[in-house]
């Protein structure tokens, strides 16, 4: 409860960025058409602000805050076809190395990724609030420079709300679901779910 | 090299990006002063922490090298940041960026909590690119298991080369640096560590201005 709370004030938190998007100098700057009719090409990162539960095999992680989750943020790059019809993949993928000062010793690394394809609907309300709901597969993979590869596969699902107050930025925000329905390595499927702010710009089309 | 691949694609989705749009008339920091930003979204970067003085015998002396995106379970990593910004004039900046996560599970829980002030000149280079050169301080609250906690007191900057192909939107690339003036580690036993942190690399990140 007390997360739910603290993600609602961060939310509210995003009324400035309302505010600041009223006209400078007699300028219209609020986008004329909604979201899924303005633009061709949609870039964003996921997975920003919110709050995140992971499941591998048995074990439990929560995390909220800024960019929760084991895997956590992502790259959404989105095509929008006609009718508000999207195609893309939201990416992720970070290399770490451990090891102690000074030491001759190799130390301990990985590599961590993910590759999600999304098909997806993007409509609007009106030309400041649209929607936009993505769902497909997910492929996460974890290296470890020594030892056995994990491939972790699941389905996931989007529902997620777009205010877009000014040209070319926007701020995403809905729960999202993966259900992990495969693994390489014995149970240790991975489940995730959770509620995030996102950011995104549009590009390529008429404003 | 297939832990490059994801960032070559990205970077040449950017690419396509630059070469489609059409950039505002004004330069960064003269068309809207309102700037939110992802610092140190990906990039590649190396933390070194040393142990000054200890009276518990709690030892940390670690290297940690990082690449790509990051996430919060990214400890060798500058964790990323959410930031706020206004220019005050078309060329001075003030604000600041914010660390928030909290972990529960595998064992262990720990909450990291951090704001890190800044001030900035921006440099135009045309109306769609520019210097962002931001200094300041840093507070950092670590709490781990509830019992252990770790106060840091820092100070950081980026150089910044600002891109902006469209209104609204741009992204950064540039040297940052953070490193500690102070920063003690208690342990639940009640004894005391005094450390040295350091980060520097280059860093990619994200920015919308209103």
């Amino acid at each position: 409860m007390r997360r739910l709370l603290t993600l609602l004030v961060a939310m509210g938190a995003s009324a400035p960025v309302a505010a600041a998007a009223q006209p400078v100098d007699g300028v219209p700057q609020s986008p004329s058409r909604g979201f899924g009719e303005r633009a061709s090409f949609v870039f964003g990162v996921d997975n920003v602000l919110g709050f995140t539960s992971d499941r591998i095999g048995k074990e439990t992680v929560d995390s909220s805050g800024l960019f929760p989750g084991f895997f956590g943020p992502t790259l959404a790059l989105h095509g929008v076809l006609h009718g508000g019809l999207t195609l893309g993949a939201n990416l992720g993928g970070s290399y770490l190395h451990f090891s102690d000062l000074g030491s001759s010793r190799n130390g301990d690394s990985f590599f961590v990724t993910t590759l999600a394809p999304r098909i997806g609907y993007a409509g609007n309300s009106k030309a400041t609030f649209g929607y936009w709901i993505r769902g497909g597969p997910s492929l996460r993979m974890i290296f470890p420079d020594d030892g056995e590869s994990t491939q972790l596969v699941g389905a996931g699902f989007e529902l997620l709300g777009v205010i877009t107050p000014v040209e070319h930025f926007g701020v995403t925000f809905g729960p999202t679901i993966d259900v992990g329905l495969a693994a390489s390595r014995g149970d240790s499927k991975f489940s995730t779910f959770g509620v995030a702010l996102g950011l995104l710009t549009d590009l390529g089309g008429a404003p | 090299m297939n832990h490059r691949l994801p960032l070559f694609a990205f970077f040449a989705v950017l690419g396509s990006i630059s070469a489609s749009a059409s950039a505002d008339e004004a330069s960064f920091g003269a068309r809207g002063p309102n700037v939110i930003v992802v610092d140190h979204l990906i990039g590649a970067t190396r933390r070194t922490a040393a142990e000054v003085d200890s009276n518990d015998g709690f030892n940390t002396t670690e290297v940690g090298t990082s690449f790509g995106l990051y996430s919060v379970f990214a400890t060798s990593a500058p964790n990323m940041r959410l930031g706020y910004h206004r220019f005050l004039s078309e060329s001075v900046s003030l604000g600041a960026g914010f660390q928030w996560a909290s972990n529960t599970g595998l064992g262990s829980s720990y909450t990291i909590l951090g704001l890190h002030p800044r001030i900035g000149v921006a440099i135009p280079l045309s109306s769609s690119s520019a210097f962002w050169l931001r200094a300041g301080g840093g507070y950092t609250h670590w709490d781990h298991e509830r019992d252990t906690t770790e106060v840091d007191w820092s100070v950081g900057g980026e150089a910044f080369y600002v891109y902006t192909p469209v209104p609204h939107f741009g992204w950064t690339l540039g040297p940052m640096v953070d490193a500690t003036l102070s920063a003690t580690f208690k342990s639940r036993s009640g004894g005391e560590t005094k450390l040295r942190r350091r980060t520097f690399g280059v860093t990619f990140g994200l920015l919308f201005d209103m």
